[in-house]
């Protein structure tokens, strides 16, 4: 009989296709699981409701759990709010790794969240922010005024 | 009551939706990249959370948020006109005080819908405020920053404010059923979200020297009737343009 660890742990295999160091799970996007023999349902949260990998992540769930012998269910829950809070450790460091700088402390307003920001590439924090928007709706484009380059900052809404 | 609340959750989805699409005609006309990032991010958003409310009621065996997006008579939408008007001459100016008189709205109906006792509306409603705050963040610093910069920037800001000030005093027109709404303890009356959003803009609006004054009743009249499915004269281009690819391929999967 298969657990909900079990699936979660194969779901490490399912990465956000923005961000390929960070899996769901680790991205905090997996809720519940519930398995009733083959079949399995998983709760994905989005990020942001907007956000247009989710139709491609709920294929690639179902892929990876076929590929297990499983039937998968992905229910898209919007009314539940993905938190950063749920990023695990290596779900950090994965960020990390793909350059982005971190929000240093986690808070409900932007202006603190863009406040305290340091570059990514030298560590200065004589960095400012261009645009609250960026590439995807989880960044944030700042400029670094030591380095000279610009780079992101990874948003959670807050 | 069910159709009571797929007038309420309508109205919240359609407004979305509309100016998700406006907010994306910037895509590649933007005055500076960032802004032109900004305002097709901002859309997707607004477009992501549309998508959301329709699936509150396709949860509730309505239709799904594709049909109700691309297959719905023009009559059957709910918005406001102010999320219709067109990007007339891309007037930068006009985007920006209709973001910021928008988004102001959507803060203060956010924070109340988060008291819903539709549980489903108010579970979402406190996702998307979270996301929303950044959209109010850009909105209100732009138009602070250019009602304090140049004199052209501040008359141009002006004029827009001056054009689009009714249209926002009836983004809380009162809905078809609103007591029956208001009675099941869905939301607080519309024209209660007024006063608090008034509360909201008028220091910022009066800091930039603008004054805020209810519409007269006369430019108010021919405008009403939006959230009766009454549309304005902008809607069927509109509508035609969303919905151009989808009826070129009804019965195709996307």
């Amino acid at each position: 009989m298969v657990t909900p660890e079990e699936v979660r742990q194969w779901l490490q295999a399912v990465r956000d296709p923005e961000i390929p160091h960070v899996s769901v799970v680790d991205m905090g996007m997996i809720g519940e699981i519930a398995v009733e023999g083959q079949k399995v349902r998983v709760e994905l949260i989005p990020t942001y409701a907007g956000c247009p990998a989710i139709k491609l992540l709920q294929a690639e769930i179902q892929a990876v759990l076929a590929g297990k012998g499983l039937e998968a269910e992905v229910e898209v829950n919007y009314r539940r709010p993905w938190r950063a809070e749920a990023v695990t450790p290596a779900g950090w460091a994965g960020l990390q790794r793909a350059g982005f700088a971190l929000p240093k402390r986690l808070s409900s307003e932007p202006e603190v969240l863009f406040a305290d920001v340091s570059c990514p590439r030298c560590s200065s924090t004589a960095v400012s922010l261009s645009s609250p928007f960026g590439p995807t709706a989880c960044r944030a484009i700042f400029r670094c005024h030591n380095c000279g380059e610009a780079f992101e900052l990874f948003k959670p809404p807050v | 009551m069910l159709e009571t609340l797929e007038i309420l959750l309508l109205s919240l989805a359609d407004d979305d939706l509309i100016l998700g699409h406006r907010h994306a005609e910037w895509i590649g006309l933007g005055p500076i990249l960032e802004e032109d990032i900004a305002f097709a991010s901002i859309g997707q958003d607004e477009v992501g959370h549309a998508q959301a409310y329709y699936q509150l009621l396709t949860d509730l065996g309505l239709p799904t948020p594709d049909e109700y997006a691309f297959k719905r008579p023009a009559e059957r939408f709910r918005c406001a006109h102010l999320v219709e008007l067109p990007n007339t001459d891309y007037d930068y100016a006009q985007a920006l005080m209709r973001h910021f008189l928008y988004d102001a709205a959507e803060q203060v109906r956010l924070q109340a819908l988060r008291q819903s006792r539709y549980e489903p509306l108010a579970g979402l409603a406190e996702r998307l405020l979270r996301e929303e705050k950044y959209h109010w963040l850009h909105a209100r610093t732009w138009v602070e920053k250019l009602g304090h910069s140049t004199q052209e920037a501040h008359l141009r800001l002006k004029s827009a404010y001056h054009f689009l000030w009714p249209y926002a005093w009836l983004l809380f027109e009162e809905l078809p059923q609103e007591a029956a709404m208001v009675e099941a303890g869905w939301m607080p009356p519309n024209l209660e979200l007024r006063s608090r959003w008034l509360e909201l803009i008028t220091p910022i609006l009066e800091g930039i020297g603008f004054d805020v004054t209810p519409p007269a009743s006369e430019a108010l009249l021919p405008l009403q009737g939006a959230r009766h499915g009454l549309r304005s004269p902008h809607f069927e281009a509109l509508l035609a343009e969303m919905t151009e690819v989808s009826a070129s391929e009804p019965e195709a999967e996307w």
